[in-house]
């Protein structure tokens, strides 16, 4: 490669990556088939081996990019925050869908469901004890993070290195509480509407604090190593604006499906 | 500011003007790492071909 150009953007080194991710999702949606038919869960295990070595590599290789070959210029900086802004809209409306179920059914519960909400025999979560815990979690955890942006902006190598490891600290203990009131649950996701929405709900926004925390852990990683400095570190931003997503998506769940809707 | 040993040491290596790829700069964990993936994935593809054959025309055990 060139450091040398007359443009200010990237064109990037053919990459094999695409290639091996597709693959790899094509490996694991036919583990599925094969896992859901044959009861063998072999192949739906390899393609998830493949595409986690395919994200880190080519995750891997943008990191390189960026820090050591100096190719995230201004303007291609611009390009990478576009596409986590659109990431995370898209991540928005995905959630939407979830409340959209859950407000169809709970502002007009049928009378299959006792024409009440929480349908008959549903025993919900008192919104008072675990998950008021995890709301001071996650929003202790907004402050972290924004704690350690603010000390990387000032060139504060220490106290980001405190910012970073306390918020990804915070984001286990969240789904470390979050495991256990599943296992304690007194309703599964088949027991009814009630319980399809509150674990597709819960469920993929905890499957989100797991790729926050390993996106901050992976920060956390790169800080230590010197890839950040007070002008450059969009990695940092980008998974510090991930964070605050997944923390305003629990606020949105805590009210309405564990207060008002239990 | 003088940078870190390390951190001056990586640009040296991804820099250097040669032929290779990014994902193969890095020397020969990268090559091996490289390898096994496309390993993996050609295991996949063929486990995959293999699976629509049984599922399309392999005879139902009685």
């Amino acid at each position: 490669m060139s450091t040398h150009s007359n443009h200010p953007f990237h064109l990037v080194d053919y990459s094999p990556w695409p290639l091996t991710g597709a693959i790899g999702a094509m490996t694991t949606v036919s583990g599925m088939v094969k896992w859901f038919h044959q009861y063998d869960i072999s192949l739906f295990v390899l393609g998830n081996i493949i595409t986690i070595l395919t994200v880190y590599q080519w995750w891997r290789d943008v990191s390189r990019e960026g820090t050591y070959q100096g190719l995230h210029t201004y303007a291609v900086t611009i390009g990478l925050r576009w596409g986590m802004i659109l990431f995370i809209l898209s991540e928005v409306l995905f959630f939407v869908s979830f409340f959209w179920a859950f407000f169809h059914s709970s502002l007009s519960p049928a009378i299959e469901l006792g024409a009440s909400w929480p349908p008959m025999g549903i025993i919900s979560f008192n919104p008072f004890q675990i998950p008021l815990l995890n709301t001071a979690i996650l929003l202790a955890s907004g402050v972290t993070v924004t704690w350690a942006h603010h000390s990387l902006m000032e060139n504060n190598h220490s106290q980001t290195t405190q910012g970073l490891f306390f918020t990804v600290l915070l984001g286990i203990y969240f789904t470390i509480l979050q495991a256990y009131e599943y296992i304690e649950a007194p309703f599964t996701i088949a027991d009814s509407i009630y319980g399809s929405t509150f674990f597709m709900a819960t469920g993929f926004h905890g499957i989100h604090v797991l790729i926050g925390t390993t996106f901050l852990l992976v920060c956390l990683l790169r800080h230590l190593n010197n890839h950040f400095s007070k002008n450059h570190h969009f990695g940092f931003e980008a998974a510090a604006w991930y964070w605050h997503f997944v923390d305003v998506v629990w606020l949105f769940l805590y009210i309405t499906i564990y207060w008002w809707g239990g | 500011m003088a940078l870190p040993d390390g951190l001056s040491n990586k640009m040296k290596v991804f820099q250097a003007v040669n032929e290779l790829p990014v994902f193969l700069k890095g020397g020969p964990a990268d090559k091996i790492l490289f390898g096994i993936t496309a390993g993996l994935c050609g295991l996949g593809i063929v486990s995959f071909v293999h699976l629509v054959y049984t599922m399309g025309f392999a005879k139902k055990k009685a």
